[in-house]
């Protein structure tokens, strides 16, 4: 296979076609916003194909590793004993994108059942978990980059 | 929503039937809302002119959300019969039998709303922010004896209203195509730092700039009431403020002690139930109803039920909702009680 133009280029001169050759092309309001929201969701495409499999892998990786320490301290209760329990069985080696976002969806869980837990306290393992959360979050919010709300 | 054409055809033939005369004519699409479809247009005979909205539901595979036009024009009603600052509704097709799909008909206000007057600079901002809160206030304050029973009943139980609030987080997680750790997150902050309860009171349940009409006498006039419901009256200031993160220039968020502190004079609430760190609470507890059904779109795109563009494209407001509401969380955990104001104007609507 070739992996060069990349996926971010291939997205990233779709883009400057569709804004330089087609829009130009279109005076329907209503296919112009068409228009704008695929623009929209080919930049998010972009910067999820440069950074989605990394970030999803580190984010479980870390999400696990809070679990088991939580466990080994004796303060993770049963919820999250039984969601890390659920990733140990189910995890997947492949980096495949599908694995890694079934994995994903298996340590969100995880991440969840950490956060119930410890909502109400300031110890190491809730700090830790809100942390994780925030940096899960914040890669959204990088991969919608600029944005303005085009309407229907 | 069919040709134009056809449209017309249909309102002269139920407009004609209602014993309106005259021609319809310069059939308009309004843009901007994303739950329903809205069309000016205008019936002219000899002697009059007299414009209209046309306000229906859009074609089920277009559908964000589902709400109830015949519920919708029954509350309007009820809001047209008491006086509020709520243009007249004249008719409804609840079925859809008559205009194709379940619509309504009210009058058009000939106006910007308050978006589009803040964006232009229509009116100083503040002015802007003190117009929608005295509206807000009107709002709040009305009499609801006699108004649909499915919207609730004033002055029940706050706790359970906010329990209730809660649990559509909770519910909404439930039913995600992927577990979603920041609802469960909010969901249990949202519990543990319930604010001080208000008499529950008309709550619009969409309250923003883009639903806030200006007529040209200056008097503000709301619309699109398809959420409203009994609520806490905070809900609505909560829900402008994080609607007017999406939307700059956040008028009621960039003046929240302003606001604050008008709505107190208008109604006599206490500083401690109204503030800043409290309509920010509800900037948050009213995420759920605002993007309760961009979530099930986007679950239905996921799971291969829908393949609606719009779902999709709505990841993104979802996203940076998700970060403006963790920096509400950490603001208001992290600020001495006096410094909240500051904390949370900071914080609510704004990028990082």
């Amino acid at each position: 296979m070739m992996s060069k133009p990349t996926t971010v280029q291939l997205v990233t001169a779709i883009r400057e076609n569709l804004s330089a050759a087609i829009l130009p092309a279109i005076s329907d309001p209503g296919q112009q916003k068409l228009l704008a929201m695929i623009d929209h969701l080919m930049q998010t495409i972009a910067v999820r194909a440069e950074h989605e499999i990394d970030w999803m892998v580190t984010h479980n990786r870390a999400v696990v590793a809070l679990a088991q320490d939580m466990v080994q301290a004796a303060e993770a209760p049963a919820p999250v004993i039984a969601a890390l329990a659920r990733y140990r069985e189910n995890h997947s080696a492949s980096l495949a994108a599908s694995a890694v976002t079934a994995d994903y969806a298996l340590a969100a869980e995880v991440l969840a059942t950490m956060l119930e837990a410890t909502i109400s306290d300031t110890g190491e393992f809730g700090l830790a978990a809100r942390e994780l959360l925030e940096r899960d979050v914040a890669h959204g919010v990088q991969i919608v980059g600029e944005f303005e709300l085009v309407p229907p | 929503m069919e040709e134009t054409g056809q449209l017309q055809d249909r309102l002269g033939r139920f407009l004609a039937a209602r014993g309106v005369r005259g021609d319809v004519q310069d059939i308009t699409p309004i843009v901007g809302g994303f739950s329903q479809i809205t069309h000016r247009f205008t019936v002219s005979d000899r002697n009059m002119q007299h414009r209209y909205v046309l306000r229906c539901d859009r074609p089920g595979g277009a559908q964000l959300t589902t709400t109830d036009r015949a519920l919708e024009f029954r509350v309007i009603k009820a809001l047209n019969s008491v006086g509020a600052p709520v243009p007249k509704v004249h008719w409804a097709d609840t079925n859809g039998a008559e205009l194709g799909t379940p619509a309504m008909i009210s009058d058009f206000v000939e106006g910007p709303n308050l978006l589009q007057a803040a964006r232009s600079g229509h009116l100083p901002m503040a002015e802007l922010a003190d117009l929608a809160t005295g509206a807000a206030a009107q709002i709040h304050r009305v009499d609801t004896a006699g108004f649909p029973a499915e919207i609730g009943t004033a002055g029940g139980d706050w706790g359970h209203y906010i329990d209730t609030q809660i649990q559509a987080w909770r519910d909404l997680a439930a039913r995600q195509a992927e577990p979603m750790p920041v609802l469960r997150y909010l969901a249990s902050w949202l519990d543990l730092h319930r604010p001080e309860p208000v008499p529950l009171c008309l709550v619009h349940g969409e309250y923003s700039t883009a639903n806030l009409m200006l007529d040209p006498t200056g008097a503000v006039s709301v619309i699109d009431w398809e959420f409203a419901h009994i609520g806490d009256p905070r809900m609505d200031f909560g829900w402008c403020i994080q609607r007017g993160g999406k939307e700059p220039p956040n008028v009621l968020g960039d003046h929240l002690d302003l606001v604050c502190r008008r709505y107190r004079e208008l109604t006599g609430m206490s500083e401690s139930a109204m503030n800043p760190a409290t309509v920010s609470y509800f900037a948050i507890l009213s995420g759920w109803r605002a993007f309760g059904a961009v979530l099930d779109g986007i679950s239905r795109f996921a799971n291969g039920e829908s393949n609606l563009l719009l779902s999709a494209y709505l990841v993104s407001p979802w996203s940076l909702a998700c970060g403006e509401w963790l920096r509400i969380t950490e603001a208001l955990e992290s600020a001495p009680r006096d410094e909240h104001s500051r904390a949370v104007a900071a914080s609510a609507g704004e990028r990082p």
